[in-house]
Protein backbone atom coordinates (compact mmCIF):
# COMPACT_ATOMS: atom_id res chain seq x y z
CA UNK A 1 0.00 0.00 0.00
CA UNK A 2 1.24 3.68 -1.03
CA UNK A 3 2.09 5.72 2.14
CA UNK A 4 -0.67 7.87 3.80
CA UNK A 5 -0.50 11.30 1.98
CA UNK A 6 0.65 13.81 5.32
CA UNK A 7 -1.41 16.79 5.13
CA UNK A 8 -0.03 19.46 3.25
CA UNK A 9 -0.34 23.26 3.44
CA UNK A 10 1.17 26.31 1.39
CA UNK A 11 1.87 29.69 2.79
CA UNK A 12 2.29 32.37 -0.25
CA UNK A 13 2.06 35.92 -0.22
CA UNK A 14 3.85 38.81 -1.51
CA UNK A 15 7.51 39.79 -0.52
CA UNK A 16 8.18 40.78 3.07
CA UNK A 17 4.63 40.16 3.57
CA UNK A 18 5.51 37.65 6.89
CA UNK A 19 5.47 34.07 5.32
CA UNK A 20 8.44 32.97 7.09
CA UNK A 21 7.70 34.58 10.38
CA UNK A 22 4.25 33.27 10.61
CA UNK A 23 5.40 29.96 10.04
CA UNK A 24 8.47 30.61 12.93
CA UNK A 25 5.51 31.18 15.14
CA UNK A 26 2.47 28.47 13.90
CA UNK A 27 5.46 25.68 14.38
CA UNK A 28 5.94 25.79 18.03
CA UNK A 29 2.19 25.92 18.45
CA UNK A 30 1.26 23.29 16.75
CA UNK A 31 4.41 21.26 18.42
CA UNK A 32 2.93 22.09 21.89
CA UNK A 33 -0.43 20.39 20.94
CA UNK A 34 1.67 17.54 19.86
CA UNK A 35 1.70 17.74 16.32
CA UNK A 36 4.91 17.33 14.43
CA UNK A 37 5.70 19.67 11.24
CA UNK A 38 8.01 19.17 8.31
CA UNK A 39 8.85 23.01 6.29
CA UNK A 40 9.79 23.21 2.65
CA UNK A 41 10.82 26.38 1.74
CA UNK A 42 10.92 28.09 -1.76
CA UNK A 43 13.04 31.30 -2.18
CA UNK A 44 14.17 32.74 -5.60
CA UNK A 45 17.42 32.37 -5.57
CA UNK A 46 19.14 32.01 -1.50
CA UNK A 47 18.34 29.35 1.14
CA UNK A 48 17.98 32.31 3.62
CA UNK A 49 14.45 31.28 5.11
CA UNK A 50 15.11 27.91 5.39
CA UNK A 51 18.35 28.56 7.01
CA UNK A 52 16.95 30.94 9.27
CA UNK A 53 14.04 28.57 10.21
CA UNK A 54 16.14 25.59 10.64
CA UNK A 55 18.21 27.51 13.29
CA UNK A 56 15.31 28.87 15.16
CA UNK A 57 13.02 26.14 14.80
CA UNK A 58 15.41 22.87 15.01
CA UNK A 59 19.08 23.63 16.03
CA UNK A 60 18.23 26.64 18.99
CA UNK A 61 14.47 25.31 19.86
CA UNK A 62 15.44 21.67 18.87
CA UNK A 63 11.12 21.74 17.79
CA UNK A 64 11.88 19.75 15.10
CA UNK A 65 15.26 17.70 13.58
CA UNK A 66 17.09 19.91 11.11
CA UNK A 67 16.61 17.55 8.20
CA UNK A 68 12.92 18.76 8.84
CA UNK A 69 13.36 22.37 7.28
CA UNK A 70 14.58 21.57 3.49
CA UNK A 71 14.80 25.02 1.17
CA UNK A 72 14.58 25.18 -2.48
CA UNK A 73 15.91 28.00 -4.47
CA UNK A 74 13.35 28.02 -7.54
CA UNK A 75 14.75 30.33 -10.07
CA UNK A 76 12.00 32.58 -12.06
CA UNK A 77 9.08 33.69 -11.12
CA UNK A 78 8.02 31.87 -7.50
CA UNK A 79 4.68 30.60 -8.10
CA UNK A 80 5.64 28.60 -11.15
CA UNK A 81 7.31 25.94 -8.70
CA UNK A 82 4.10 25.72 -6.65
CA UNK A 83 1.30 25.60 -9.36
CA UNK A 84 2.31 25.65 -13.32
CA UNK A 85 5.06 22.93 -12.29
CA UNK A 86 4.97 21.96 -8.74
CA UNK A 87 7.00 19.11 -9.41
CA UNK A 88 10.24 19.71 -7.87
CA UNK A 89 8.03 20.90 -4.53
CA UNK A 90 6.35 17.45 -5.18
CA UNK A 91 9.33 15.24 -4.93
CA UNK A 92 10.87 16.73 -1.79
CA UNK A 93 7.40 16.10 0.02
CA UNK A 94 6.88 12.48 -0.96
CA UNK A 95 10.89 12.58 0.21
CA UNK A 96 9.78 14.08 3.38
CA UNK A 97 6.60 11.70 3.94
CA UNK A 98 8.74 8.71 3.56
CA UNK A 99 11.31 9.28 5.82
CA UNK A 100 9.40 11.08 8.58
CA UNK A 101 5.39 8.83 7.98
CA UNK A 102 4.69 10.06 11.49
CA UNK A 103 4.85 14.02 10.78
CA UNK A 104 1.31 15.31 11.12
CA UNK A 105 1.88 18.02 8.50
CA UNK A 106 3.69 19.40 6.17
CA UNK A 107 3.96 23.14 5.59
CA UNK A 108 5.03 24.97 2.16
CA UNK A 109 6.50 28.42 1.85
CA UNK A 110 6.05 29.88 -1.55
CA UNK A 111 8.98 32.45 -2.41
CA UNK A 112 7.62 35.72 -2.31
CA UNK A 113 5.30 36.44 -5.15
CA UNK A 114 2.19 38.93 -6.35
CA UNK A 115 -1.54 38.53 -5.67
CA UNK A 116 -2.66 35.87 -8.37
CA UNK A 117 -0.21 33.50 -6.23
CA UNK A 118 -2.13 30.39 -5.39
CA UNK A 119 -0.91 26.54 -4.61
CA UNK A 120 -1.22 23.66 -6.89
CA UNK A 121 -4.09 21.15 -5.25
CA UNK A 122 -1.74 18.26 -6.05
CA UNK A 123 0.56 20.37 -3.40
CA UNK A 124 -1.13 21.78 -1.00
CA UNK A 125 -4.44 20.65 0.27
CA UNK A 126 -4.90 24.22 2.38
CA UNK A 127 -3.87 27.02 1.18
CA UNK A 128 -3.14 30.12 3.21
CA UNK A 129 -2.45 33.64 1.98
CA UNK A 130 -0.91 36.61 3.87
CA UNK A 131 -1.02 39.99 3.22
CA UNK A 132 0.18 42.82 5.98
CA UNK A 133 -1.08 46.43 6.03
CA UNK A 134 1.75 48.54 4.94
CA UNK A 135 0.22 48.04 1.45
CA UNK A 136 -2.59 49.94 2.35
CA UNK A 137 -6.28 49.30 4.07
CA UNK A 138 -7.63 49.15 -0.25
CA UNK A 139 -5.46 45.62 -0.55
CA UNK A 140 -8.53 43.17 -0.01
CA UNK A 141 -11.23 45.00 -1.95
CA UNK A 142 -8.55 45.22 -4.41
CA UNK A 143 -9.34 41.06 -4.72
CA UNK A 144 -6.91 39.05 -6.66
CA UNK A 145 -6.73 35.22 -7.01
CA UNK A 146 -5.00 34.31 -3.19
CA UNK A 147 -6.70 36.87 -1.50
CA UNK A 148 -9.80 35.47 -2.68
CA UNK A 149 -9.24 31.74 -3.44
CA UNK A 150 -7.27 31.13 -0.50
CA UNK A 151 -8.41 28.60 2.05
CA UNK A 152 -7.23 31.29 4.74
CA UNK A 153 -6.37 34.54 4.86
CA UNK A 154 -3.82 36.23 7.27
CA UNK A 155 -3.49 39.80 7.64
CA UNK A 156 -0.03 40.49 8.96
CA UNK A 157 1.67 43.45 10.46
CA UNK A 158 -1.85 45.12 12.54
CA UNK A 159 0.50 46.57 14.71
CA UNK A 160 2.27 49.10 12.49
CA UNK A 161 -1.59 49.99 10.79
CA UNK A 162 -1.86 53.06 12.75
CA UNK A 163 1.79 54.31 11.53
CA UNK A 164 0.54 54.19 7.81
CA UNK A 165 -2.98 55.07 8.17
CA UNK A 166 -4.47 51.62 7.37
CA UNK A 167 -8.16 51.37 8.71
CA UNK A 168 -8.41 47.57 9.98
CA UNK A 169 -12.26 47.43 9.82
CA UNK A 170 -11.93 48.48 6.54
CA UNK A 171 -9.88 45.57 5.82
CA UNK A 172 -12.29 42.98 7.76
CA UNK A 173 -15.04 44.72 6.34
CA UNK A 174 -13.65 44.33 2.62
CA UNK A 175 -12.16 40.70 3.21
CA UNK A 176 -16.09 39.50 4.57
CA UNK A 177 -17.05 40.71 0.82
CA UNK A 178 -14.47 39.52 -1.24
CA UNK A 179 -14.00 36.12 0.16
CA UNK A 180 -18.20 35.73 1.87
CA UNK A 181 -17.92 32.91 4.14
CA UNK A 182 -14.12 32.05 4.10
CA UNK A 183 -12.29 32.93 7.23
CA UNK A 184 -9.64 35.66 7.32
CA UNK A 185 -7.21 36.31 10.71
CA UNK A 186 -5.69 39.56 11.83
CA UNK A 187 -2.17 39.04 13.27
CA UNK A 188 1.27 40.81 14.42
CA UNK A 189 3.54 37.83 13.43
CA UNK A 190 5.65 39.32 15.84
CA UNK A 191 4.49 39.03 18.97
CA UNK A 192 2.58 36.15 17.62
CA UNK A 193 -0.64 37.66 18.33
CA UNK A 194 -3.83 36.33 16.39
CA UNK A 195 -1.51 33.29 15.18
CA UNK A 196 -3.42 31.08 17.65
CA UNK A 197 -6.15 31.77 15.53
CA UNK A 198 -4.20 30.14 12.37
CA UNK A 199 -3.60 26.97 14.37
CA UNK A 200 -6.63 26.55 15.42
CA UNK A 201 -8.33 26.86 11.56
CA UNK A 202 -5.34 24.11 10.76
CA UNK A 203 -5.83 21.79 13.36
CA UNK A 204 -9.55 21.85 12.14
CA UNK A 205 -9.88 22.55 8.20
CA UNK A 206 -6.79 20.06 7.66
CA UNK A 207 -6.02 17.88 10.35
CA UNK A 208 -9.81 16.96 11.22
CA UNK A 209 -9.63 17.39 14.64
CA UNK A 210 -7.47 14.49 15.02
CA UNK A 211 -5.26 13.91 17.64
CA UNK A 212 -0.98 13.82 16.89
CA UNK A 213 -0.08 10.70 15.24
CA UNK A 214 2.33 10.52 18.11
CA UNK A 215 -0.53 10.71 20.62
CA UNK A 216 -2.80 8.41 18.96
CA UNK A 217 0.07 5.16 18.49
CA UNK A 218 0.02 5.53 22.80
CA UNK B 1 -17.67 14.70 11.39
CA UNK B 2 -18.49 11.83 8.28
CA UNK B 3 -15.57 11.13 6.48
CA UNK B 4 -15.60 10.63 2.77
CA UNK B 5 -12.84 8.45 1.03
CA UNK B 6 -14.21 7.95 -2.75
CA UNK B 7 -16.74 9.54 -4.74
CA UNK B 8 -19.70 7.19 -5.48
CA UNK B 9 -20.19 8.26 -9.17
CA UNK B 10 -22.01 10.98 -10.69
CA UNK B 11 -25.94 11.61 -11.14
CA UNK B 12 -25.54 13.11 -14.58
CA UNK B 13 -24.38 9.78 -15.78
CA UNK B 14 -25.18 7.25 -13.21
CA UNK B 15 -28.51 6.20 -14.19
CA UNK B 16 -28.89 4.78 -10.21
CA UNK B 17 -27.51 7.34 -8.94
CA UNK B 18 -29.76 9.73 -10.63
CA UNK B 19 -32.56 7.39 -9.40
CA UNK B 20 -31.63 8.06 -6.08
CA UNK B 21 -31.08 11.76 -6.56
CA UNK B 22 -34.87 12.20 -7.52
CA UNK B 23 -35.98 10.45 -4.41
CA UNK B 24 -34.00 12.00 -1.78
CA UNK B 25 -35.35 15.19 -3.66
CA UNK B 26 -38.46 13.64 -2.98
CA UNK B 27 -37.56 12.29 0.82
CA UNK B 28 -35.99 15.69 1.39
CA UNK B 29 -32.95 14.03 1.80
CA UNK B 30 -30.80 15.60 -0.07
CA UNK B 31 -27.92 17.39 1.10
CA UNK B 32 -25.50 19.77 -1.39
CA UNK B 33 -21.52 21.00 -0.50
CA UNK B 34 -21.16 23.73 -2.70
CA UNK B 35 -17.35 24.15 -3.98
CA UNK B 36 -15.70 26.09 -5.81
CA UNK B 37 -13.62 25.34 -9.37
CA UNK B 38 -10.43 25.80 -7.55
CA UNK B 39 -11.58 23.27 -4.91
CA UNK B 40 -11.94 20.41 -7.39
CA UNK B 41 -8.91 18.85 -7.27
CA UNK B 42 -8.33 19.22 -3.54
CA UNK B 43 -8.29 15.34 -2.49
CA UNK B 44 -8.54 17.21 1.80
CA UNK B 45 -10.67 19.71 2.89
CA UNK B 46 -13.45 19.66 5.51
CA UNK B 47 -16.71 21.39 4.48
CA UNK B 48 -20.27 21.38 5.55
CA UNK B 49 -23.44 20.52 3.77
CA UNK B 50 -26.59 22.92 3.27
CA UNK B 51 -28.12 20.98 6.07
CA UNK B 52 -25.44 21.00 8.14
CA UNK B 53 -23.67 17.90 8.19
CA UNK B 54 -19.75 18.49 9.08
CA UNK B 55 -17.78 16.03 5.80
CA UNK B 56 -14.26 15.51 5.87
CA UNK B 57 -12.72 14.68 2.53
CA UNK B 58 -9.83 12.24 2.22
CA UNK B 59 -9.74 11.65 -1.55
CA UNK B 60 -7.33 9.50 -3.61
CA UNK B 61 -4.54 11.61 -5.62
CA UNK B 62 -5.59 13.19 -8.42
CA UNK B 63 -9.67 12.88 -8.30
CA UNK B 64 -10.95 15.89 -9.66
CA UNK B 65 -14.46 16.52 -8.27
CA UNK B 66 -17.44 17.44 -10.83
CA UNK B 67 -20.80 18.91 -10.24
CA UNK B 68 -23.16 16.02 -9.37
CA UNK B 69 -20.85 13.76 -7.70
CA UNK B 70 -22.52 11.92 -4.86
CA UNK B 71 -19.93 11.66 -1.88
CA UNK B 72 -22.48 10.12 0.27
CA UNK B 73 -25.56 7.49 0.21
CA UNK B 74 -27.39 5.94 2.71
CA UNK B 75 -31.21 5.12 3.70
CA UNK B 76 -31.16 8.71 5.42
CA UNK B 77 -29.66 10.98 2.83
CA UNK B 78 -27.54 11.74 -0.37
CA UNK B 79 -24.90 14.32 -0.40
CA UNK B 80 -23.30 15.66 -3.74
CA UNK B 81 -21.51 17.56 -4.78
CA UNK B 82 -22.43 21.64 -6.14
CA UNK B 83 -20.00 23.60 -8.15
CA UNK B 84 -20.56 27.50 -7.69
CA UNK B 85 -21.32 29.44 -10.97
CA UNK B 86 -18.62 31.69 -11.63
CA UNK B 87 -18.30 34.55 -14.17
CA UNK B 88 -17.03 33.85 -17.57
CA UNK B 89 -16.36 34.90 -20.99
CA UNK B 90 -18.68 33.00 -23.92
CA UNK B 91 -17.28 33.83 -27.58
CA UNK B 92 -18.78 33.65 -30.68
CA UNK B 93 -17.45 33.11 -33.88
CA UNK B 94 -20.25 34.30 -36.18
CA UNK B 95 -21.69 31.34 -38.60
CA UNK B 96 -22.17 33.57 -41.32
CA UNK B 97 -17.92 34.37 -41.39
CA UNK B 98 -18.15 33.79 -45.04
CA UNK B 99 -20.71 36.93 -45.80
CA UNK B 100 -18.47 39.19 -44.18
CA UNK B 101 -15.51 39.05 -46.23
CA UNK B 102 -17.65 39.03 -49.42
CA UNK B 103 -19.31 42.03 -48.33
CA UNK B 104 -15.91 43.58 -48.10
CA UNK B 105 -14.58 45.53 -50.56
CA UNK B 106 -12.70 42.51 -52.30
CA UNK B 107 -9.69 44.26 -52.28
CA UNK B 108 -7.81 41.22 -50.43
CA UNK B 109 -9.48 39.54 -53.21
CA UNK B 110 -6.60 38.15 -55.66
CA UNK B 111 -8.17 36.47 -57.82
CA UNK B 112 -11.43 36.56 -59.75
CA UNK B 113 -14.36 35.65 -57.70
CA UNK B 114 -16.42 35.06 -60.62
CA UNK B 115 -14.52 31.71 -61.66
CA UNK B 116 -14.72 30.20 -58.37
CA UNK B 117 -16.55 26.58 -58.53
CA UNK B 118 -18.47 25.97 -55.17
CA UNK B 119 -15.53 23.31 -53.69
CA UNK B 120 -13.01 26.71 -53.75
CA UNK B 121 -15.51 28.94 -52.16
CA UNK B 122 -15.94 26.07 -49.55
CA UNK B 123 -12.46 26.16 -48.96
CA UNK B 124 -11.76 29.29 -48.81
CA UNK B 125 -14.59 29.83 -46.06
CA UNK B 126 -12.90 27.22 -44.25
CA UNK B 127 -9.45 28.70 -44.51
CA UNK B 128 -10.89 31.85 -43.39
CA UNK B 129 -13.12 30.51 -40.14
CA UNK B 130 -9.49 28.62 -39.15
CA UNK B 131 -7.78 31.66 -39.30
CA UNK B 132 -10.17 33.02 -36.98
CA UNK B 133 -10.59 30.34 -34.55
CA UNK B 134 -6.74 30.21 -34.20
CA UNK B 135 -6.53 34.08 -33.91
CA UNK B 136 -8.93 33.73 -31.01
CA UNK B 137 -7.17 30.30 -29.46
CA UNK B 138 -4.19 32.60 -29.87
CA UNK B 139 -5.33 35.49 -27.55
CA UNK B 140 -6.89 33.44 -25.00
CA UNK B 141 -4.07 30.89 -24.81
CA UNK B 142 -1.92 33.68 -24.05
CA UNK B 143 -3.86 35.01 -21.51
CA UNK B 144 -3.68 31.27 -19.55
CA UNK B 145 -7.27 30.78 -19.55
CA UNK B 146 -8.62 27.30 -19.32
CA UNK B 147 -11.24 26.44 -21.84
CA UNK B 148 -14.49 25.01 -22.50
CA UNK B 149 -16.09 24.51 -26.05
CA UNK B 150 -19.83 24.26 -26.12
CA UNK B 151 -21.54 24.10 -29.48
CA UNK B 152 -19.96 26.95 -30.99
CA UNK B 153 -19.68 28.88 -27.91
CA UNK B 154 -16.31 29.55 -26.56
CA UNK B 155 -16.25 29.64 -22.85
CA UNK B 156 -13.75 30.66 -20.33
CA UNK B 157 -13.79 32.04 -16.43
CA UNK B 158 -13.32 36.41 -16.24
CA UNK B 159 -12.49 37.64 -13.13
CA UNK B 160 -14.70 40.88 -13.49
CA UNK B 161 -16.98 42.06 -16.60
CA UNK B 162 -14.27 44.40 -17.68
CA UNK B 163 -12.41 42.00 -19.04
CA UNK B 164 -14.57 41.60 -22.02
CA UNK B 165 -13.03 45.09 -23.10
CA UNK B 166 -9.89 43.71 -22.93
CA UNK B 167 -11.42 40.98 -24.82
CA UNK B 168 -12.57 43.00 -27.45
CA UNK B 169 -9.59 45.44 -27.68
CA UNK B 170 -7.30 42.29 -28.09
CA UNK B 171 -10.10 40.91 -30.60
CA UNK B 172 -10.40 44.52 -32.29
CA UNK B 173 -9.07 42.88 -35.71
CA UNK B 174 -11.51 40.17 -35.45
CA UNK B 175 -14.81 42.19 -34.27
CA UNK B 176 -16.69 41.64 -37.65
CA UNK B 177 -15.76 37.61 -36.88
CA UNK B 178 -16.80 37.51 -33.00
CA UNK B 179 -19.24 38.14 -30.37
CA UNK B 180 -18.37 38.17 -26.73
CA UNK B 181 -20.73 38.68 -23.57
CA UNK B 182 -20.31 37.39 -20.19
CA UNK B 183 -22.37 35.13 -18.12
CA UNK B 184 -22.52 33.80 -14.78
CA UNK B 185 -22.41 29.44 -15.09
CA UNK B 186 -21.19 26.06 -13.84
CA UNK B 187 -17.75 26.42 -15.82
CA UNK B 188 -16.20 22.61 -16.06
CA UNK B 189 -13.01 23.16 -18.30
CA UNK B 190 -12.48 20.39 -21.26
CA UNK B 191 -10.27 17.79 -20.68
CA UNK B 192 -7.04 18.82 -21.23
CA UNK B 193 -7.42 22.47 -21.17
CA UNK B 194 -7.60 22.99 -17.64
CA UNK B 195 -4.66 25.07 -17.33
CA UNK B 196 -4.31 28.04 -14.09
CA UNK B 197 -3.71 31.34 -14.58
CA UNK B 198 -0.31 32.68 -14.84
Amino acid sequence: MALARIPRIGIGGPVGSGKTMLIEQLVPILKKEGYDVGIISNDVVSREDADRMRKNLATERGLMPEDLVIGIATGGCPHTAVREDPSINISVVEEMEAKHPNLDLIIIESGGDNITTTFSPALADYFIYIIDVSGGDKYPRKRGLGIETSDLLVINKIDIASFIGADLSIMERDAKVVRKDKPYVFVNSKTGQGVKKVAEQIVKDVLFDAPPKSVAAN
Amino acid sequence: MLTVTTILGNIKNNPDLNQKYKESLNKNSLETITIQRSETEKVRMRKVSDKKTDVGFILPSRTHLRDGDVAYLDDTKMIIIKLSPELVAVLNIKKNIHHHRDDGDGSKSDHNHDHHDHNHDHHDHNHEFTNVAIKVGHTIGNLHRPLKISGTDIIFPIQAPDEINLFLRLLSGLKDYVDIRAETLIFEPDQGFDIHAH
